[in-house]
Parts: structure tokens; C-alpha cells; sequence
């Protein structure tokens, strides 16, 4: 009789375990995505706690966190051991290479079967499909603009934001003279990662320039208006070793910078500082063109290694960020751009500031398809490193350039190198109308 | 000492785990390098094979040049003034002073900072607007900032001046141990016969300390090649690879530019590197 009590509550206990087990899904998200890292970043809890949760009361989500810069590594480690988490946070241009190595679930007949895939933008929907089929879904996008301190410009007597390259220098004359001493007029991120080549994009392709012809003058005129800038002193050499968010941003905020090229998913910590900035297009070669930006933004995929109960879970906490008005909330809060043409009014009624990036993204380029498409990742690599070696003074912005183009070249065949070079030409004219 | 069935039984554990977590990574390694691994063949499976041609690009890689020379200065620099910064706090540290023991647990400070820490309060001391050219410029010695881990030529010293202070903590403790192990009566004789403190040293501390310096050099070696994680966040090899060591580039070809098969035959080059580097530390010990 003595042990016939806990024999039984075993019996009991195990009877309730078995009965209704919620779906338990990993999210794998960024490091920024840490609560209480970024006050943008609470609404998607809010969204999750108010509305998905008790709306799916069989799941249940359990958060993993990664410094952004791991993402990658760690997906590759886990794809190698076949356990993924559910739901992947990925980087729109890794999305191309990562579907490639069979790391990423086909999504293609659940996007089908919810039928809103023509709400996305076209670059979107390119850039994270492969040879037809779906792989991610991206939840909004961002890019970059010219962020500028308007205390800064009243003291030296700027009316209006620079427009074209030749007003940025300029600007930058004029607020070199009147700022005060360790105060630099302009500041670029050109670290040696994908942040620094993306900063870059902005300038490269806004001058009819492309990444796998860096040897031509558009290249070259874009390199040597970063590396004129640093020449004379209007940007310091440290912008070699700045990432956007923790070192641009703070140096900006800390009134150390008068005007940076930054991206929107900074306004809501941007705001918090009680910094008075202003924002404008990025500054064009010339009067009258447009600024061509690149496709930022993350994506959600899911492991193609989780039981299907896990995955069509996964499925639906994609479909409701991803819904047309939630995106346009979280996007709101977090700074970004949707990436579905019918929630861009409502997130601009939300946040007005966000109307620049928004033009912006109209006419955004993916990267991959830009640079050479699997082999993006080394295009990247190279130019960046020839980038930092002509701001340094190591090379001239032409000896740079021409170096990196032969270092480019010799990573494809000559035939895929034509077809790359031909689609990046094709695709550039298109948004450029062809100027 | 027969190798009997018993023996072997005995050590079975040993050699199992030594196997595993030594052998297997370094074999897998080395199959690595001699394929043509890409992002989708390390997942997939299918490298071509390339034997050793891996090996062969290393040769007019002049990055990879440049990495060697950088890794070079680094661990020669590091392990000199670490020993010889070291070894003279360890003898100052021998005599009684007050705060002695105090200052003792600040010298170890460094030691017990996260690396990550102080990468990054490095990184704020040698910018261009940092603490340190703030303070040479205000001093008046410099008019404008000297570019310390934004030049190319002055990235790797600046490193290896961020790594010798990480490291004198370890050569001090080592150093001041073994010192202290001395009687103090040679020092007691020494005197007596009209030696100076310079001649102490150099005839009693240095000899008699030898064992313990080839630990102190081979453990510092060791420790010292492996740095990564500094290197990664004061510069991340920067500017344009200026200062990437081994360990920092074969990250960079791998988890960057995703050529394994690459990164692999670095790696492997660093391996010999040490494997050349130990019998010739150890012979210190020997005589």
C-alpha cells in the first residue's frame, strides 16, 4: 500500500504530460532583438504576448539569441548537424547561398496556398527566391540616408541638407571651419564587413557604377570621394573600424559627427537620445539623379529538419508578422520599411520620418544579384578590403579599384563573369531609367 | 615497463579521448585542406579534391604573406617584452615594500578583465580621436592624431602592445614564484663576496630559474598563438587585413568568405609553426 500512492501519481502525471503537449518552436533572432537592448524592438513582444500567443494557444515559442555577426557561422554549424532552429533570422543577401546548401525549407506551396505573395515588392520576392521556389519571407526593409545634426548646421549658417556630391563637400568645407575641435563634419561606416561594402552600394551605385567592373571610372569617382573625404580631415580614418549601429550612431548622438550616412532601424533609439537631426536622400553624383540604395532587411525561414508540426507552426508565426497590418505596426516601431505595398501607407502614417528610406526602397537593388549572386559574399570581401586599403592611403583609389576588379574577375569564369556583369548592368539601368 | 593487455586497458581512456578531441578535428582538418570546399559542399558533402593545391595558392597569397609576418612580430614581441616586463616586476616584487601585496593583485588585474572587455576599452584608447591621442595632442607632442590601429604599418604593433599587457600578469606570477622558491642565502653569500644586484641576477635568479622560464616561454608561446578573440575585436585584422594573424585570417577565409578548404591549409600552418616552435623552447630545459 506504501508505494502504490506515488506509483500511482506517476501514472497520473505521466497521463497529463502525454495528453495536450503545445508545439514548441525555437526562434533563433539577432542579438538586437535581446529585450531591453532596443526600444523598438518591445512591440514585437507586445504583438507575440497581446495577440499570436493567445491566438495559438498549441504553441509555444522559445527565443535564442545571436550576435548578428554569428548568424551565419552558427546556421552553418548547425545545418552540418542537421538541427536547425525553427524559425531562422537570416540577412536578405545570405538567404541565396543558404537555400543553395540546403539549409532552408522550401516554402513555396504555403506561400502559395496563403496567395499574398504579389502584395511583396519585386526586389523582395527576388531576393529571397531561388531558381522559382521560396525560401524565406522577408518582414521589412530598410536603408540608408544622410542623417544630419541641425544644431550643427544653424551654427555654421546651413540652410538645406546637401543634395549632390560636390554640395556634401562642400557642407563639409563649411562645417569644418566652424565646428569645434574633435568635431569631424561627415562619418561613413567602412568597416571590413558587409556593413561597410552595403555603405558603400549607396555611393557606387548611385554613380552608374558596378560591383564586378570597379576598375571602371564610376567605381573609381565613388572610392575617391570617401577617400578625398578622409584626405581633408572632413571624416576621420576611424571610420575603418566603425559598425553603423554601436559606433556611427553613438558618435553621431554624442554630437561628434555633424552628418552621417546611417539607416532607419537606428530612429527609435535616435529619438530617445534628444539629438535634433534632420534627414535627407542620400547625396547624388549629380543633380537630378536618383540615389540607388541596396535591399537591406532581414528575413524569417524555417528549418528544413524540424517535424512538420514544429514547421507548420513556424509557418504560422511567419504568416502573422508578415500579415499586411502587423508588418506595418512592427516595421513602424522598429524603423523599417514594409516590404508589401498595401502596409507602406499605414506604416507612414505611423512614422513619418520614414518616408525618405521608403522612396528609397522603390528603387532598391538586391546584392547577390548585383554581385556576381553565389559568389557575393568574396565580391564583398574584396572591394571592401580595397576600400579600406585607399582610405588608409595604402593605394590609390585607381590602383585599388583596378586590383580589385582583376581579384573579382578571376573568381568566375569568363562566361559567368559576362552574364553577372550583363544582369548588374541591366538591373541598375532599369531603376536608374536607363541614364 | 612491458605493454601487457592490463596496461593497455588502463590507458584506453586516455588514448580515446586524446583520439577524439585531438585526432579526429586535426585528420579533418587536414582533409579539409586538400578539398575545394565551398558553402554547399561543407553542408552537402562532394568537395572536389584538389590535393595540395590549397598549399600552393599560400605561396603568392600576399595576404597571406603579410599574415605571417604580422604573426611573427606579434608572438615575438609579445613573448619578449611580457618576459622581460614581467620578470623585472617579479624581481622589484621579491622585496618588501609597503603595499607590496596590494600592488601584487593590481599587476594581476589584467588578467582577470574578459578580453572582450578590454579589446574594446583598447579600441577606444588607440582611435583617432581616443584617449590616447587626446592625451598626446593635448600634452602638445603630436598635432594630429598618430593613426594606431588605423595605419596599416602601425595596426600590428598596436595589437601586440594590447596583447603584452594582457600577458605580463602570467609571466609575473610565474616568474615571482620562482624567484621566491630561491633561499636567500645565495643572495646572503653573493653578497658577502662583493657581488652587485645586477651580478645576482644574472649568476644566481637566472640560472637557478631555468626550468622555470621554459615553462613560462612554452606556456606563453602556446597561449600567445591562439590569440584570436583580441586581435577579432581591436581590429578584426584591420585595416584591409594590416593586422590579421593566423588564427584572425583562417576565421575570415572561413566564416566570411566560406573557403574552408582554405582556411584549413592556414590553419594548418599554424599548427606546424608550433610544432616546429616546441622542441626548440624545450631545450631550454634540457642543458
Amino acid at each position: 500500500m506504501k508505494r502504490f500512492i506515488p506509483i500511482l501519481a506517476c501514472v497520473l502525471f505521466s497521463m497529463m504530460a502525454v495528453g495536450s503537449d503545445p508545439v514548441q518552436i525555437r526562434v533563433q533572432l539577432s542579438a538586437w532583438w535581446t529585450p531591453g537592448v532596443f526600444v523598438g524592438h518591445q512591440v514585437y513582444y507586445d504583438m507575440l504576448k497581446n495577440e499570436f500567443l493567445p491566438a495559438h494557444p498549441e504553441i509555444e515559442i522559445q527565443h535564442t539569441y545571436i550576435p548578428f555577426a554569428e548568424i551565419i557561422p552558427t546556421i552553418l554549424r548547425g545545418a552540418l548537424v542537421q538541427d536547425l532552429p525553427d524559425v531562422m533570422y537570416i540577412d536578405n543577401p545570405d538567404v541565396m547561398y543558404l537555400a543553395q546548401a540546403g539549409a532552408l525549407r522550401d516554402l513555396t506551396p504555403w506561400i502559395e496556398e496563403w496567395g499574398q505573395w504579389e502584395d511583396f515588392f519585386v526586389g523582395s520576392r527576388y531576393a529571397t527566391t531561388m531558381n522559382g521556389r521560396v525560401y524565406a519571407v522577408q518582414y521589412g526593409t530598410n536603408n540608408l540616408a544622410l542623417f544630419y545634426n541641425k544644431d550643427y548646421f544653424e551654427l555654421a549658417g546651413i540652410k538645406t541638407p546637401p543634395q549632390t556630391w560636390d554640395e556634401l563637400v562642400e557642407t563639409c568645407r563649411i562645417l569644418a571651419a566652424k565646428l569645434p575641435p574633435g568635431v569631424y563634419p561627415f562619418g561613413v561606416s567602412a568597416i571590413d564587413s558587409d556593413e561597410g561594402a552595403w555603405q558603400f552600394l549607396a555611393f557606387l551605385w548611385s554613380n552608374g557604377g558596378s560591383l564586378l567592373e570597379l576598375d571602371q571610372p564610376p567605381a573609381i569617382e565613388a572610392l575617391r570621394l570617401w577617400v578625398d573625404l578622409v584626405k581633408n580631415g572632413f571624416m576621420p580614418k576611424d571610420v575603418v573600424m566603425w559598425t553603423q549601429t554601436m559606433d556611427l550612431m553613438e558618435q553621431f548622438a554624442a554630437g561628434r559627427i555633424a552628418m552621417m550616412i546611417n539607416g532607419c532601424w537606428i530612429l527609435p533609439d535616435l529619438k530617445a537620445r534628444k539629438i535634433n537631426y534632420g534627414i535627407s536622400y542620400v547625396p547624388v553624383p549629380k543633380a537630378g539623379l536618383k540615389p540607388v540604395v541596396a535591399i537591406g532587411g532581414e528575413t524569417f525561414a524555417i528549418s528544413p529538419f524540424s517535424p512538420e508540426d514544429k514547421a507548420r507552426a513556424a509557418w504560422e508565426f511567419i504568416k502573422f508578422l508578415t500579415d499586411a497590418k502587423n508588418m506595418a505596426r512592427l516595421c513602424a516601431a522598429l524603423g523599417y520599411v514594409p516590404v508589401r505595398y498595401s502596409a507602406v501607407p499605414l506604416t507612414l502614417a505611423l512614422n513619418p520620418e520614414l518616408e525618405v528610406f521608403a522612396k528609397q526602397a522603390e528603387t532598391a537593388l538586391p546584392r547577390p544579384a548585383m554581385g556576381g549572386e553565389l559568389k557575393y559574399p568574396e565580391v564583398s570581401a574584396i572591394m571592401r578590403r580595397y576600400v579600406q586599403k585607399a582610405l588608409v592611403g595604402d593605394m590609390t583609389p585607381e590602383a585599388a579599384f583596378t586590383t580589385a576588379a582583376k581579384e573579382i574577375r578571376a573568381l568566375f569564369t569568363q562566361d559567368e563573369y559576362n552574364k553577372y556583369a550583363a544582369q548588374a548592368r541591366e538591373l541598375l539601368a532599369q531603376v536608374r531609367g536607363g541614364k | 615497463m612491458r605493454l601487457g593487455l592490463k596496461s593497455l586497458l588502463f590507458i584506453l581512456p586516455a588514448l580515446l579521448y586524446v583520439g577524439a578531441v585531438l585526432l579526429y578535428p586535426l585528420i579533418y582538418n587536414i582533409s579539409l585542406s586538400l578539398h575545394d570546399v565551398t558553402f554547399t559542399s561543407f553542408i552537402k558533402g562532394g568537395s572536389n579534391w584538389i590535393g595540395l593545391q590549397n598549399y600552393w595558392t599560400l605561396r603568392t597569397d600576399s595576404q597571406f604573406i603579410r599574415t605571417l609576418f604580422n604573426t611573427l612580430i606579434f608572438l615575438g614581441g609579445s613573448i619578449f617584452f611580457q618576459f622581460v616586463i614581467g620578470f623585472s616586476l617579479a624581481l622589484l616584487f621579491t622585496k618588501r615594500f609597503p603595499l607590496n601585496n596590494f600592488l601584487q593583485g593590481l599587476i594581476m588585474l589584467p588578467w582577470f578583465v574578459p578580453i572582450a572587455t578590454s579589446a574594446i576599452v583598447f579600441r577606444w584608447f588607440f582611435a583617432d580621436a581616443g584617449l590616447i591621442n587626446s592625451f598626446l595632442i593635448g600634452v602638445g607632442l603630436i598635432r594630429t592624431p598618430i593613426n594606431w590601429i588605423t595605419s596599416s604599418k602601425l595596426a600590428i604593433i598596436s595589437v601586440t602592445v594590447a596583447n603584452i599587457w594582457l600577458g605580463i600578469p602570467f609571466n609575473f606570477i610565474m616568474l615571482l614564484t620562482g624567484l621566491k622558491a630561491i633561499p636567500g642565502e645565495l643572495y646572503e653569500c653573493a653578497a658577502i663576496d662583493g657581488a652587485r644586484e645586477w651580478q645576482k641576477v644574472v649568476y644566481i635568479s637566472l640560472p637557478l630559474l631555468r626550468n622555470v622560464i621554459a615553462a613560462t616561454l612554452i606556456l606563453g608561446s602556446v597561449l600567445t598563438i591562439k590569440v584570436f578573440d583580441l586581435v577579432w575585436l581591436l581590429t578584426k585584422g584591420g585595416p584591409a587585413g594590416a593586422s590579421h594573424l593566423l588564427s584572425t585570417y583562417s576565421y575570415s577565409l572561413a566564416f566570411e568568405r566560406f573557403r574552408f578548404g582554405y582556411s584549413a591549409a592556414v590553419i594548418l600552418v599554424m599548427i606546424l609553426i608550433v610544432v616546429v616552435m616546441m622542441p626548440l623552447l624545450n631545450r631550454i630545459q634540457m642543458e
